[in-house]
C-alpha cells in the first residue's frame, strides 16, 4: 500500500518537472502559436526537446493509469476495511476468536478479541503459543498441547473443549477448532478458532443434574410402582377373598344388614382394584422400556376382539375394518390402545340402536406447523355409533382421571383415554377425538417415517 | 356230614388268578389289593378271554376295559388330529364312536368319569398341542395350520388357541424359541452339571 | 381307573395364601397330594432331599424373602433330575411382558392370583387337569405354556 503512494507522489512530481522543463525549452525557441506536440516534433528538431517531450508523454501515462488503479486500489482497500471490522464485531457477537502461529517463525497472531474471550489486559500478553499455553487450565494443557501438536505434525484438524483460567480467576470453557494450512510461499501456519461456550456449558451442567433428578424420580416412580402392584394389590386381594368366602359359604348366617355391608365392601374393593390396575397400567406406559417391533396390527385388533369377545356378543356389536398396516411400536401399548378405544366404544354405545364400530385405515399427508412440510402419517379412525359427548370436552377426555359420567351409570375411571394419549405418545403420534349425533370418531396418526426406515432395512 | 371250613378269600383269588394267567402265558406282577399289574401288552382279544376266564370265577375286571376304552379314544383322537390328511369330514363324535365302537354318549360320560375332561375339551387340547408343534416346525403360515386342522379361519384358531393356553399364537412363537436360545445360554454357575443333589443338599443342610 | 394323585408342591411365604391355596385345592376334583413350603430356600431343600416325594407340580410364589420364585425356576431348570417338573408360577399380577420372562426361563403356567374364591377353585381345577392330561397323554412339557 505505501509503496504504491510513494510510486505515485514519485510519478506526479517526475512528471511535473520533466512537462515545465520541456515547456520552458519550447518557449525558448519562439513560437508560441504552435503549442502542438506534432508541431514540436516539426519545427523543433533539437533532439532533447524531442526525448523530454516522448518522456513527458510516456510518464504522463503512466500517471493517468495509476491514478486509476490506485483509486480502484483504495476503494478495495475501503472495502477490505469493512469486511475486517464486520469480521471483527462479529467475532465479538459471537464470542470467538481468531488466531494463528507460523510454525516456522513462531509468530502468533491474534485478533483483538481474543483478548476479550481469554480475559487478559493487551499490555500484559506477549503474543507466543506459550503464553496461550499458560493461560489454559491445567489438566487440560496436555490435551491441547497434544492436539496443537499432532495437527502440525501430520496435519490433521482438531476440535477441542478446554477450560481456561483468565486474569480475573473465572474458569471459561473454550472451545477450539484449528488446523494447518500452507501458504503461497509453503509456509505452516497452525489457523484457529477459539469459542467461548462457558454459558452454553453452564446450562448444559444445569441441564444434566435436572435429567439426573428426573432419572432418580423415575426410578423412584418405578419402585412406586412395584410397591402399588405387590404390595398394595395383596392385601386388597385378600379382603376380597375373604368376602368371597363369606358370600359363598357364610351368607346365610348373615343378617340383611350384615349382607348388604358385605356387598357394599365388595364392591368399594372392586374400584379400588381396578384404579390400582390402571393407574399401574398408566405408569406403565410411561416407563416401560420402549423397544419398538415390528406389529401387526391386524393381529392387536383380533386380539382385543377376541378379549373383548364376551360383552361384543352380549352387545351385538357390529364390526367392519380395513385390513390395518404393520407399523413399528410397542406390541403391549397398542394393544391397550385398541382395548380402550373399542371397549369405550361399546361402553359408551347407544342402548336404543345396535352398536356398530368401524375401523378406518388411511395414509393421508399432514402438515407439521412448525417445519411447514408435509409428512405423510397412517391415520387410522375408530368411528362407532354412539352416545358421543359434547364438543367443548373433546381435549379434556385425554386428561387423567377426568370423567364425563356418574360411575353409577357408566364404570370408568377416567384412565384409559389417558392411557392412550400417552401410547400415542410413545409411538411420536397423536389422537383426536370428534362427536356428534352420530356417534364419536376417535383419530390415531402414526407417522410413517420410522415405518420407512423399516422397509429400508428389510 | 358238614364241613366248616376256614379259607384266606384272598389266597384263593390270588391262586386262581396265578394260576390262569400262567395257563394264558400271561407275565404280571401283583398289584395293591385287587389289582394286578400285566407286564405285557395285551391285545383286546387276549384281555377278552381274560376277563371271560376271570368272570367265570366270578371275579370282574372292573376297570381295566374302562381305561382300555379311555386310552383307545384318546389314541383314536390323536391320530385323527396327526393325520397328514385333515380331519375327516364326518362328524367328529360319530367318526370316533364309529372307530371305538362304543356309543359317543357312553364314551362321553365314561371320558368324563376317568380323565377330569371331556372328550370335546380333549379334542381341543390335542389340536393346539397339534398346532403349537407346527407354528414350531415353522413351515405352515398360520392360516395353513388353521385350515389343516379344520378351523374356520384364523382368528378361530388364534382364539381358540389363545383361551386354550393364555397366549396368542406369536407370544407363544416367541417363548419358545427365546426359552431354547436362554437355556442354551445359561450362566455357568447355573450349568447342569454343576448341580448335584447331593452336594446341594449338604449346602443347605 | 384308580387314578393316581398328583403330588404338588406349593411355596408361597404368605399364610393367607396357603390357607386359601389349600383351602381350594381340596376342592377342587383332581386327586392331590399337597404340600406347603415357606420360601424358595425350603422349596430347594426338599427338592434337593431323595427321601422326599417327587412332586409333579410346583406351584411358586415370585416375591419370597431369601430365596425368590426366579431363582427357584433358574435353579430347577438347570437340574436335569426336575426336566419333567411342571412349574405354575403363582403371584400377584404382573405386566404380560412380566409374565412373558418366566415362560422364557422355563415356567409352564403363570397364574395371577385371584380376588375371588370362586375363581382360585377354577383356575386351579383347570391348572391340574390339564397338568394331569399332560402327565397321562404323554404331552410334550417343552411346549407347555398356559397363562391365566
Amino acid at each position: 500500500m505505501k509503496r504504491t503512494a510513494f510510486n505515485i507522489k514519485f510519478l506526479s512530481i517526475s512528471s511535473v518537472v520533466l512537462i515545465t522543463v520541456t515547456v520552458f525549452l519550447w518557449f525558448y525557441q519562439g513560437d508560441i502559436e504552435s503549442v502542438v506536440v506534432e508541431k514540436i516534433h516539426i519545427t523543433n528538431n533539437h533532439p532533447l526537446i524531442f526525448f523530454l517531450a516522448t518522456v513527458t508523454i510516456f510518464l504522463f501515462l503512466i500517471l493517468v493509469a495509476t491514478h486509476f488503479d490506485s483509486k480502484k486500489l483504495s476503494q478495495t482497500n475501503k472495502k477490505l476495511q469493512i469486511l475486517n471490522q464486520s469480521f471483527l464485531q462479529a467475532e465479538k457477537l459471537a464470542s470467538l476468536a481468531h488466531w494463528n502461529y507460523n510454525c516456522k517463525t513462531r509468530e502468533f497472531y491474534f485478533t483483538e478479541n481474543l483478548k476479550i474471550l481469554l480475559g487478559i489486559q493487551l499490555h500484559d500478553f506477549k503474543p507466543s503459543i506459550k503464553s496461550f499455553m499458560r493461560l489454559i487450565h491445567h489438566d487440560d494443557q496436555r490435551e491441547v498441547w497434544t492436539a496443537f501438536k499432532d495437527t502440525i505434525r501430520y496435519s490433521k484438524p482438531f476440535n477441542i473443549i478446554h477450560r481456561i483460567i483468565s486474569q480475573d480467576g473465572h474458569v471459561k470453557y473454550i472451545k477450539t477448532v484449528g488446523e494447518l494450512i500452507l501458504d503461497s510461499q509453503r509456509n505452516r501456519y497452525l489457523i484457529c478458532i477459539s469459542m467461548d461456550i462457558t454459558e452454553m456449558t453452564l446450562k448444559n451442567r444445569i441441564l444434566e443434574s435436572k435429567n439426573r433428578k428426573l432419572e432418580i424420580f423415575n426410578s423412584d416412580l418405578a419402585s412406586f410402582n412395584y410397591v402399588a402392584s405387590h404390595d398394595l394389590q395383596a392385601p386388597l386381594r385378600k379382603i376380597q377373598m375373604f368376602i368371597s368366602r363369606i358370600n359363598e359359604s357364610d351368607a346365610n348366617n348373615l343378617t340383611p344388614n350384615a349382607r348388604e355391608y358385605i356387598s357394599r365392601i365388595h364392591a368399594a374393593a372392586g374400584y379400588m382394584q381396578l384404579l390400582i390396575n390402571d393407574l399401574l397400567m398408566f405408569s406403565r406406559t410411561n416407563a416401560a422400556s420402549k423397544k419398538f417391533e415390528k406389529t401387526d396390527l391386524n393381529e392387536v385388533l383380533n386380539n382385543v376382539i377376541n378379549e373383548l369377545n364376551e360383552i361384543i356378543e352380549c352387545k351385538r356389536v357390529k364390526f367392519r375394518y380395513d385390513t390395518l398396516p404393520i407399523i413399528e411400536g410397542i406390541p403391549y401399548q397398542l394393544h391397550q390402545l385398541f382395548f380402550h378405544l373399542i371397549s369405550n366404544s361399546i361402553k359408551f354405545s347407544n342402548p336404543e340402536i345396535i352398536p356398530e364400530i368401524n375401523i378406518v385405515s388411511q395414509e393421508i399427508g399432514r402438515k407439521d406447523e412448525i417445519t411447514d412440510t408435509v409428512t405423510k402419517v397412517i391415520k387410522i379412525d375408530i368411528i362407532d355409533n354412539g352416545i358421543g359427548f359434547d364438543k367443548q370436552y373433546s381435549e379434556k377426555i385425554f386428561n387423567l382421571l377426568f370423567r364425563l359420567h356418574d360411575r353409577d351409570k357408566y364404570q370408568g375411571n377416567g384412565l384409559g383415554l389417558a392411557i392412550c394419549k400417552k401410547v400415542m405418545e410413545n409411538h411420536n403420534g397423536s389422537i383426536e377425538a370428534f362427536s356428534n349425533e352420530a356417534g364419536s370418531i376417535f383419530s390415531l396418526y402414526f407417522p410413517l417415517n420410522c415405518q420407512d426406515q423399516l422397509s429400508k432395512q428389510s | 356230614m358238614k364241613l366248616y371250613l376256614k379259607y384266606d378269600i384272598h389266597h384263593a383269588v390270588n391262586t386262581i388268578i396265578r394260576e390262569k394267567l400262567t395257563e394264558l402265558n400271561i407275565s404280571y406282577e401283583q398289584g395293591g389289593l385287587g389289582e394286578i399289574d400285566i407286564l405285557s401288552e395285551l391285545s383286546p382279544e387276549k384281555l377278552q378271554e381274560v376277563t371271560e376266564i376271570l368272570n367265570y370265577y366270578g371275579i370282574e375286571i372292573v376297570d381295566n376295559m374302562k381305561s382300555t376304552l379311555v386310552q383307545k379314544t384318546k389314541d383314536v383322537i390323536r391320530e385323527m388330529i396327526y393325520n397328514e390328511d385333515g380331519l375327516p369330514t364326518s362328524k367328529i363324535s360319530s367318526y370316533i364312536a364309529d372307530r371305538v365302537n362304543r356309543s359317543y354318549g357312553y364314551l362321553h360320560n365314561l371320558f368324563a368319569e376317568n380323565t377330569y375332561t371331556s372328550i370335546g375339551n380333549y379334542i381341543i387340547m390335542q389340536k393346539i398341542e397339534r398346532a403349537k408343534q407346527l407354528i414350531m416346525e415353522g413351515e405352515l403360515t398360520l392360516t395353513e395350520i388353521s385350515y389343516k386342522l379344520s378351523y374356520s379361519s384364523v382368528a378361530h384358531l388364534s382364539y381358540q388357541f389363545k383361551k386354550t393356553t393364555g397366549l396368542t399364537p406369536s407370544a407363544f412363537q416367541r417363548i419358545i424359541k427365546r426359552r431354547r436360545g436362554e437355556i442354551e445360554n445359561l450362566p455357568d454357575k447355573l450349568k447342569p452339571s454343576n448341580i448335584t443333589t447331593s452336594s446341594s443338599l449338604n449346602e443347605t443342610n | 381307573m384308580p387314578n393316581k394323585p398328583l403330588n404338588i408342591l406349593l411355596a408361597d411365604d404368605d399364610e393367607d395364601d396357603r390357607f386359601f391355596f389349600k383351602e381350594a385345592i381340596d376342592k377342587v376334583k383332581v386327586k392331590t397330594n399337597l404340600t406347603l413350603v415357606n420360601d424358595g430356600v425350603e422349596l430347594m431343600r426338599y427338592l434337593y432331599n431323595p427321601e422326599n416325594i417327587k412332586p409333579h407340580v410346583v406351584f411358586l410364589d415370585l416375591n419370597m424373602p431369601r430365596k425368590g420364585g426366579i431363582e427357584c425356576l433358574e435353579e430347577i431348570r438347570a437340574n436335569k433330575d426336575y426336566k419333567d417338573l411342571m412349574i405354575a408360577i403363582y403371584s400377584t399380577s404382573a405386566s404380560d411382558s412380566d409374565i412373558e420372562e418366566t415362560f422364557v426361563k422355563g415356567a409352564n403356567v403363570y397364574i395371577r392370583k385371584p380376588n375371588d374364591f370362586k375363581v382360585l377353585r377354577k383356575v386351579l381345577s383347570d391348572v391340574l387337569s390339564i397338568n394331569w392330561q399332560y402327565h397321562t397323554s404323554g404331552l410334550n412339557i417343552e411346549h407347555f405354556v398356559l397363562s391365566i
